[in-house]
């Protein structure tokens, strides 16, 4: 015999109702969740007399039911507290202990309280087995997360992100050339558009069992986003937070001081060109050799810095010439001398300024909560910028006893201007700055960057008497006028409607949008080194899923409880993409497609998608020990051939709790979880039938070509399978946990675009294949070493190991090639080795693993290229340490990574042209360098190499595997130090809740091999082509506070 | 509701038809590209055949490649102009529109131009017979030997179809087009299997000597008798279209005429040196690059024009046309098979040889005079083959700058001197081959190195059959003299 019970749950403090709350009947899976002002009623049934109340940020409380039907409690805020309560897939909050699977949760507090532009830098170190690859993501660039490692060799392995029920496209634009380090923007992922003050908490969901609703998409892990929603205090509530950030320059490529540009003076007579010099002022130097007097002009023509030693010399900068063209500088001499901070000048000191202001309120019909904020970006580079407005809208209204309706609403629009450009490419600052350059560059002297008549004036001229840029632009020129800009209109959000058919029966219906507008434009400017250019890029994106779900929620018997849903899902997603880019140059400096000289190249692309899907979940727990979910889905896609577009996916997990059955008092939780489940993914559209490609005519001729890449009429979906075991114990009050998990996932009949020789007429095809391996443990160690009224210390440790191995490509074919670096070394996938393999000319070694040299100091190279690196690292984790005392805290978090190698241009390049300090090291450039190895027969090499060869055949140019480097760091990544005034200073305030917080991110990179190059910071996209270093941005360090007032 | 599935997976960005001249069309642009760009010709052949030096970044003259390059050149060949071929052909066997049998024979002879470069760049062993086949996807290498032969039983049997009274492509051809192609496409082919015959002359007389005779043989169509029959590829004005050099050119000078090169042409006072390079900002004078400097050599010009002679336009204009065959190398090609002593060619090695460099100054818009005056001083000199061959083989050189691939494999094949004083004409890299095992200039290419993993087992095979080692150093099959 059940009864009903209800009640409201407040919050202690404002006394305010607390929606959302979880209500348990203790022992049962059978629970609910308050309404929008606080208030639940749940059949308890017979047999249990004891309520569970868990939310977000709350301590639990139990409560026994008496002899009434109402229960009313009040919860007390635990910020540390780790939840209890997970939403898992679909947005159906469990509880914790009954859940067969891996989980993590981080409160939307500990996210945004170090703020980061993109909320995905922030996951970095705090979750097990999430890795986050970031590059300078200050201003919104690529933030990368896999979870449980690269399951897919074609695909991008990141994981899906769901905002409230909405999973939120987070495709990447960015040019294959930009993936390869080989120079483009990047655009980041979209996910940026999400405003870290919206969100209430973050889900983690790793493994398949765990994600295998989310259909394929899932397949990679899910990310759950639950925003904040609106709260009743009996009125409404205001709050407010500023964030000021400002970001600097952290690590730099060492430089060499030495020496400068070129190779050589060359004298310039007064005789010869008197021209040359102003009047009245003879050369600088004369050696009575009857020639007359001259003076000396470095080689502004060479980009790289094998000149003459610094001895403060006079010299003809590049800047003194031009007299024709109206210089006011043109005859002035400089001193030869190194400028040591020269790179370091030219980034300027970046500021973020961040207004959020929310308003919520409730009743008893409703709920809402309005948010508003404003992120205004100056970077570190010249004329780079980012501003970003996010408006959220989140409401609930009972319309009647029975039926809710709810929705929510987010706006986001950005525009930014500036991007830094990235890769081996001019529009990479960086590439003059280290990869070639001359380090007496004064760069204040290059913020004069075009001449009167507005010719460019560069340091890298052609000659004296031609300003025309030889390879490189000037850098400020780059910036100011070469500068990209983009922006995007995005909406995304839901309507749900939900109806209680019966006290276990109820049914929901899902609405959800997600699409955005955004526009890209990319420009060279008349002037420049390269042909002038102009480049439009607009995508337009629109995702609809429709979904319905019957919710059956019931006690069986006294033992047995049954929580079971079926639903169904019709995702459509379009894609339309307009691009055009001016060929032969601007006959104009106007930044229009009307400009161009030639017929400009034209993208016009759209693409349509069409997902259905049907599924079930049943979840069974018997008495308070034992629980077992299965659930299962099945999908039907328009991409893959109609014969083989449908695939089933099922899963089930199992949990027991066995505290009880120790009955050990200290021991809280006891558990132990096993999951199996399978996950199908389908394709892109179009790769099943040929279509010719349209080229550019020739005259009146008209091209079209086969396409590179074989498409495939008989494709099927893919399948991975995972299992997974975890345990998770929780003793002394919960001051001490642990939680670890081993998976093995195995990935069959990839849909992959193979790589082919070319020899039989592609070089791809799309194909079923492969069989990949992965296979981990991820350990989640958290604790509480001291606990007293006023002083606490909690240590989160996170750490998660994955192996994954290509067991098997095709019959045919052991290796498929990912992408050619832009001048050294290839990506590979190769059977029997993990994903992403470096491969390269390698060092020839003798039997006791030296190098060898040959006769001629060079070393011997090996005859075939090898493997000589991996990309993906052998563990990573963070560990955050919290000191609270009283409403101080003090928080750290460093994070670190082992293994993983990555391939750098930037070393390459840098060693080339002299820029680095290794080139001037002691006396190598007069004594030249002998390579430590030996020769043929044994004996140690003592052959020396003039420098500037030595690092030219001894580098990666020609030993590739030179610059292959090891990815392994560890940083201190955050710190921060919050204090919240307490409440009897408030309390004379109108405010209720004041926090002031200050904070670092990117602070001190403590260890790492990578001598120039921050190897945390090498991400170039969200895409699998990883671990080539083409041009890496220095990375930044921020500083700042944050203010928040609650009104 | 998933009855629309099906024609909601059909691109609505790409045709899902397309004719054979819209292949023919793209195939020659790229195959012409691909002989003729910065990287393949300006990085590789024209450096190779010493006719350029580089200005600055030495690299390729040193003779270290960039992979990449090398990778591109591979996949352009086959999948970007034999594909296309193959794919023309078999929209013409389905049409069957009037014509077809002389398209498909015209895509034919041009898929022998493309193996033939592809087999001797590479230095042999190649995929041949397995390859461009849906069905195979790691295609057994056939022999440098076997690939001739069966390039040479191919053009018999496309010189046997092509109808002159029949159309050929009326569009899309991009190399003949239009009234008469048919004529022109059949001289060419004959042509063609002289240069492939010759090739291989030294390594297997007997079918070379065979292939001549037919390509001499009236009946079959003549050879190309004048430029304006010459198989050139004409870029049109404007980017993408133009010539890639002069594209190249937009940008950087990477490239100037070599030193080599340069003296060789004013030893004999050669007045097509003043049409090939331009001479000295605000001169007369011509001056060549040293070839393969160091690039920190303070010698090196760095593109600078006071300093050093530029390509001039005649190859590096927007329109300067890609020469893929031409008359004058047919008149040199003649005067070889008259000088060996083979039956069939009418005419005797002194006039051919003289033809072929009246064919280049008339190319070069020279004067009758001056070839005249020209040729008095580099009379055909042979008293023995070896310094006719060097005659032939010096001016025969002279007359293919700008065909930097085909002019290094003459250059491998034929070994020639200075005939009059039997010096050296070609050096090495002044400062040294970066390759070690490379000391005056490359045998071949080497395999690109995807061949070694994704065709692994024929490539193994392959590298086996040139020597162990895919190394710029194994000599060509036919290179025995």
């Amino acid at each position: 015999q059940s009864r009903a019970v209800t009640g409201t749950v407040t919050d202690q403090e404002t006394g305010g109702g607390l929606p959302g709350v979880a209500v348990i009947v203790k022992g049962t899976t059978v629970g609910t969740t308050t309404g929008v002002n606080g208030e639940y009623s749940i059949n308890v049934p017979a047999g249990s007399n004891t309520l569970v109340f868990r939310f977000i940020g709350y301590n639990d409380v139990e409560r026994t039911i008496g002899a009434g039907n109402t229960v009313n409690v009040a919860l007390s805020t635990n910020a540390e507290q780790l939840s209890e309560v997970v939403v898992t897939a679909l947005g159906v909050s469990r509880e914790e202990r009954s859940i067969g699977y891996s989980s993590q949760t981080v409160s939307g507090e500990e996210l945004s309280n170090v703020r980061e532009t993109n909320i995905v830098n922030s996951l970095s170190g705090k979750i097990a087995g999430v890795q986050v690859g970031t590059n300078s993501g200050a201003m919104g660039g690529s933030a990368k997360v896999t979870m449980r490692g690269v399951s897919s060799i074609s695909g991008n392995n990141n994981a899906l992100f769901v905002v409230d029920g909405v999973p939120i496209e987070n495709s990447n634009s960015n040019s294959t050339n930009q993936q390869r380090g080989a120079g483009g923007y990047d655009y980041g992922s979209a996910i940026q558009d999400i405003n870290p003050n919206d969100i209430a908490e973050v889900t983690v969901l790793k493994g398949a069992a765990a994600t295998s609703l989310y259909g394929s998409r899932g397949a990679n892990g899910v990310i759950v986003i639950t925003t904040k929603k609106g709260n009743s205090k009996g009125g409404i509530g205001v709050t407010y937070s500023l964030g000021l950030t400002m970001d600097k320059v952290y690590k730099l490529p060492n430089y060499q001081n030495k020496y400068g540009g070129g190779y050589g003076f060359t004298k310039i007579y007064k005789n010869e060109n008197p021209e040359a010099f102003p009047e009245g002022r003879d050369g600088a130097y004369n050696d009575n050799d009857g020639l007359g007097s001259y003076d000396l002009i470095p080689d502004y023509d060479v980009d790289e810095s094998w000149g003459p030693a610094f001895e403060g010399q006079l010299y003809r900068p590049y800047w003194s010439w031009d007299q024709e063209l109206g210089n006011p500088n043109f005859g002035e001499l400089a001193r030869w001398e190194a400028r040591p901070d020269n790179i370091r000048d030219f980034f300027e000191t970046g500021i973020t300024l961040t207004n959020s202001i929310a308003l919520d309120g409730a009743n008893d019909k409703g709920s809402f909560r309005l948010s508003y904020s404003n992120l205004d970006q100056d970077f570190i580079l010249p004329n780079s910028s980012l501003v970003r407005h996010n408006v959220s809208l989140n409401g609930a209204y009972n319309l009647s006893e029975k039926l809710t309706v709810s929705a929510s609403a987010n706006y986001v629009t950005h525009e930014a201007v500036g991007r830094p450009g990235t890769g081996y490419d001019g529009s990479n600052v960086l590439q003059q700055f280290t990869q070639w350059g001359q380090r007496q560059m004064d760069m204040d002297r290059a913020k004069n960057y075009m001449l009167p008549d507005g010719t460019q004036l560069t340091w890298n001229r052609t000659a004296w008497d031609n300003p025309t840029p030889k390879y490189s632009n000037n850098p400020y020129w780059v910036r100011y006028k070469n500068f990209q800009n983009d922006s995007r209109d995005r909406l995304f959000g839901n309507i749900t409607a939900s109806y209680k058919l019966t006290d276990y029966l109820s049914a929901e219906v899902r609405s959800t949008v997600d699409m955005y507008t955004e526009t890209q434009e990319e420009r060279i400017a008349p002037g420049s080194q390269e042909i002038s250019d102009y480049t439009l890029y607009n995508i337009d994106f629109m995702e609809n899923n429709l979904q319905g779900l019957v919710n059956f929620n019931k006690d069986l018997s006294e033992a047995f409880s049954l929580n079971a849903f079926v639903g169904a899902n019709r995702m459509t997603r379009t894609r339309d993409v307009f691009s055009g880019s001016t060929v032969d140059g601007l006959s104009s400096e106007v930044y229009n497609l009307g400009a161009s000289i030639g017929r400009p190249s034209i993208i016009d692309s759209k693409t349509e998608k069409q997902i259905n899907s049907v599924f079930a979940s049943a979840s069974l727990g018997y008495q308070d020990i034992l629980y077992l979910d299965l659930s299962a889905r099945n999908d039907w896609s328009s991409t893959l051939p109609v014969d083989n577009n449908s695939y089933f996916y099922p899963a089930a997990s199992v949990s027991y709790l066995f505290a009880d059955l120790i009955g050990a008092s200290w021991l809280n939780l006891a558990k132990v979880r096993a999951a199996i489940a399978q996950v199908g993914n389908d394709t892109d559209p179009y790769n099943t039938i040929l279509t010719y490609q349209l080229n550019q005519p020739f005259g009146a001729d008209s091209r079209v070509s086969v396409p590179n890449t074989l498409p495939n009429a008989n494709l099927k979906p893919e399948i991975s399978t995972e299992y997974e075991f975890g345990t998770e114990w929780r003793a002394f009050n919960d001051r001490v946990g642990l939680n670890a998990t081993y998976y093995h996932r195995r990935t069959t009949n990839q849909i992959i675009p193979l790589s082919l020789s070319a020899s039989t007429g592609y070089t791809f095809r799309y194909i079923n294949a492969g069989e990949i391996e992965n296979k981990g443990v991820e350990l989640n160690l958290y604790g509480t070493p001291v606990q007293t009224n006023d002083f606490s210390w909690n240590i989160n440790f996170n750490w998660a190991k994955n192996e994954n191995k290509i067991v098997k490509l095709t019959d045919d074919q052991q290796t498929m090639v990912i992408t050619n670096a832009p001048f050294a070394v290839q990506l590979q996938a190769r059977e029997g080795e993990s994903f992403g393999s470096i491969v390269g000319y390698d060092f020839k070694y003798d039997d006791q693993g030296r190098r060898i040299v040959l006769e001629n100091g060079w070393y011997a190279r090996s005859d075939e290229q090898k493997v000589i690196g991996s990309v993906l690292p052998d563990f990573n984790g963070g560990v955050t340490n919290t000191f609270r005392y009283k409403g101080l805290s003090l928080s750290a978090l460093i994070d670190f990574q082992k293994g993983g190698d990555f391939f750098s241009t930037t070393q390459m390049f840098g060693r080339y042209s002299g820029m680095l300090e290794e080139t001037a090291a002691g006396n190598i450039r007069e004594e030249g360098v002998i390579a430590p190895g030996v020769m043929e027969d044994g004996s140690p090499n003592t052959t020396a190499v003039d420098a500037e060869t030595y690092f030219y055949v001894n580098g990666g140019y020609r030993m590739h595997a030179m610059d292959v480097l090891d990815a392994s760091y560890i940083y201190l990544r955050e710190a921060s130090l919050g204090y919240t005034l307490p409440e009897s200073l408030t309390g004379k305030t109108p405010f209720n809740n004041v926090r002031l917080a200050f904070i670092g991110r990117n602070l001190w990179l403590i260890d790492s091999n990578s001598e120039h190059v921050d190897p945390s910071n090498i991400t170039n996209s969200i895409t699998n082509v990883q671990g080539i270093e083409g041009g890496a941005l220095p990375s930044v360090r921020s500083y700042g506070f944050t203010l928040t007032l609650g009104l | 509701c998933t009855e629309d599935f099906e024609e909601m997976n059909v691109s609505p960005n790409q045709p899902a038809n397309a004719t054979s001249a819209q292949l023919m069309a793209t195939a020659q642009y790229n195959f012409a590209d691909n002989i003729g760009d910065e990287w393949n010709n300006g990085r590789m052949g024209m450096y190779y055949a010493q006719y350029w030096s580089s200005t600055q970044y030495t690299d390729e003259s040193r003779y270290q490649i960039r992979e990449g390059v090398n990778q591109t050149m591979w996949n352009t060949f086959y999948a970007d102009v034999l594909r296309e071929l193959v794919a023309a052909q078999e929209i013409e066997m389905e049409n069957q529109v009037t014509g077809y049998q002389n398209r498909i024979a015209i895509a034919e002879i041009m898929k022998v131009l493309t193996y033939h470069n592809l087999t001797d760049i590479y230095g042999g062993p190649i995929p041949y017979s397995e390859s461009i086949n849906d069905e195979i996807a790691t295609p057994a290498y056939d022999s440098g030997e076997e690939v001739y032969m069966g390039l040479l039983s191919t053009l018999e049997e496309q010189i046997a179809i092509l109808d002159p009274a029949q159309p050929g492509y009326l569009e899309g051809d991009l190399i003949y087009g239009g009234a008469g192609s048919v004529e022109k496409w059949r001289k060419f082919a004959n042509s063609l299997r002289l240069r492939i015959a010759l090739r291989m002359i030294d390594a297997n007389p007997t079918a070379a000597t065979e292939a001549i005779a037919k390509s001499l043989n009236p009946a079959n169509g003549g050879l190309i008798s004048s430029n304006a029959e010459s198989a050139l590829f004409r870029w049109i004005p404007g980017a993408p279209n133009n010539n890639p050099l002069a594209e190249a050119f937009k940008t950087r000078i990477d490239f100037s005429v070599s030193e080599p090169f340069v003296e060789y042409l004013q030893k004999y006072n050669d007045p097509r040196l003043a049409v090939y390079a331009d001479p000295l900002q605000g001169t007369n004078n011509y001056v060549g690059e040293i070839y393969g400097l160091a690039p920190s050599d303070k010698r090196l010009s760095n593109g600078d024009p006071k300093v050093v002679s530029l390509p001039s336009n005649y190859l590096i204009g927007e329109t300067a046309p890609t020469v893929i065959l031409d008359y004058a190398e047919v008149e040199f090609m003649l005067a070889e098979i008259a000088a060996r002593g083979i039956a069939g060619v009418t005419g005797t090695a002194q006039e051919h040889y003289l033809e072929g460099i009246e064919a280049s100054f008339e190319a070069a818009g020279l004067s009758d005079a001056a070839y005249t005056a020209y040729v008095a001083r580099v009379p055909y000199v042979a008293p023995n083959l070896e310094t006719a061959l060097d005659a032939i083989g010096s001016q025969k050189w002279i007359a293919m700058y700008g065909q930097g691939i085909q002019a290094w494999l003459e250059r491998l094949r034929l070994d020639f001197e200075d005939p009059y004083t039997g010096e050296e004409i070609f050096v090495a890299p002044a400062a040294g081959s970066v390759d070690p095992a490379v000391a005056l200039v490359p045998f071949r290419m080497s395999y690109p190195v995807t061949e070694a993993q994704l065709n692994e087992a024929n490539y193994g095979a392959a590298v086996q059959a040139i020597g162990g080692t895919n190394s710029l150093a194994a000599r060509q099959w036919w290179d025995v003299k």
